[in-house]
């Protein structure tokens, strides 16, 4: 007897379970042909595994609200650890590029710092400061001191960040740019002077802490955190503009 | 760059299969429901043991699977919880065309099956798990996986050409 037509008693299990390669499931069906009472014995098993999908997909379990808030919780969560996970090399990469920034800062090149090294979304922050600065020079136009974090959310999709309560929205706009709209938000601080708040999506995702530049005549902080960049321009010192970055970053978090 | 889809975290999408098998587990639709909370609850805890780009029903499934052994552990004695479901009586009938009768019988053959004969043949037939998955999820070889499938195959086989019918009825 050659050896497909030996058939297993765990291989006729296999294949009522449809688990076998296409080979052994024709020499199975081979073999169940010439074997009619097995084969009731399989046509059985068929049957009543076809009727318990039934019986158990009819069932009903007394489901819990609960138990739907849960599995949402646990998916977000699962989600956010593998954004963490994905984030960590490149946050690493970060690191690295900031200390040799940091090293090559000690030896005395700063000169090195070049304006035009800042991202899109840094150069945009300063033009929509520049017009802003424009719109308030203009008796014609119009400010929009209406500042609604979570209407802004809504209309674009950009989360941002409740001022504190000493801070005063002089104008509020929408920009468009390369990944959707953009918002500025002029505000009067008495820590900082007037700043201007931007905040777009880059489009590449990545994790990073502020760091301030001085760009055109102004000084700007940026950072960003996953798919969201922020930029702050002002007048100020960079220690500042700094220190109102951070500020931000953290009500960000 | 990874996609970010909310599929790849689908939890609420594993419901159903969770809760199908906890039915089978506990044989009681509220400890059903119990079961599939304290699972989601054990896996909030320990979800740093997600492997990234793993089988996120076979993970929350064999949870499900641990924390239920460990219940029947807890308790005085798993023949307790075998003869209380003995005196439990209502059955919800399925509403389809099939014959609900039938279904029930089947259903209630199923539910007498012991336990380890019970999970191999949900995860397996049931849910379409591999024999490697079921294994991981059960913790036993997919050898055994199949023995207890086979067995369990017998049993209803038995059940279905007679006399275990009767006992059925009894009970009901």
């Amino acid at each position: 007897m050659s050896k497909g037509n030996v058939i297993d008693a765990l291989e006729l299990v296999a294949y009522a379970d449809d688990q076998l390669e296409p080979e052994r499931r024709i020499a199975v069906e081979h073999w169940l042909s010439q074997h009619p009472s097995e084969a009731a014995g399989i046509m059985a098993d068929l049957r009543l595994r076809g009727e318990l999908r039934m019986a158990l997909v009819a069932d009903e379990v007394s489901v819990l609200d609960e138990t739907e808030l849960l599995a949402a919780r646990l998916g977000g969560k699962l989600q956010r650890q593998q954004l963490f996970r994905n984030a960590r090399p490149v946050f690493a990469a970060c690191v690295l590029v900031l200390l040799g920034w940091l090293a090559h800062d000690q030896v005395g090149h700063t000169s090195a710092w070049a304006s035009s090294a800042v991202p899109d979304y840094v150069s945009a922050a300063v033009d929509a400061h520049h017009t802003t600065e424009l719109r308030a020079s203009m008796t014609s136009q119009v400010q929009a001191t209406e500042y609604d974090p979570d209407e802004l959310m809504a209309g674009t999709g950009l989360k941002l960040p409740q001022l504190p309560s000493s801070w005063t929205v002089s104008d509020v706009q929408v920009y468009p740019s390369r990944h959707g709209p953009s918002v500025e938000i002029a505000v009067h601080t008495t820590e900082f002077g007037l700043i201007s708040i931007f905040a777009a999506r880059p489009g590449p995702f990545l994790v990073m802490p502020p760091r301030t530049r001085d760009v055109e005549d102004t000084t700007t902080a940026y950072w960003q955190v996953g798919d969201m960049a922020y930029a702050i321009v002002a007048t100020g010192h960079q220690d500042n503009v700094g220190a109102a970055a951070t500020r931000l970053f953290e009500l960000l978090r | 760059m990874a996609s970010w889809g909310r599929g790849q975290f689908d939890v609420l999408g594993q419901l159903p299969a969770l809760r199908r098998y906890a039915l089978s587990l506990t044989r009681n639709p509220s400890e059903a429901e119990d079961l599939v909370q304290e699972a989601l609850l054990r896996a909030l805890e320990r979800r740093a043991t997600y492997r990234a780009g793993g089988n996120l029903r076979g993970w929350l499934l064999a949870l499900m699977h641990n924390l239920f052994v460990d219940r029947l552990r807890s308790r005085s004695s798993a023949a307790d919880h075998e003869s209380e479901f003995g005196s439990r009586v209502a059955l919800t009938l399925p509403a389809n065309q099939y014959d609900t009768l039938r279904l029930s019988q089947v259903r209630r053959a199923f539910d007498l099956l012991p336990v380890e004969q019970r999970e191999a043949l949900h995860l397996v037939t049931i849910e379409g798990l591999s024999y490697d998955e079921a294994s991981e999820v059960l913790g036993v070889p997919a050898g055994t996986v199949m023995s207890r499938i086979s067995r369990g195959r017998e049993a209803l086989r038995r059940w279905e050409s007679g006399p275990t019918l009767s006992l059925v009825k009894e009970n009901e």
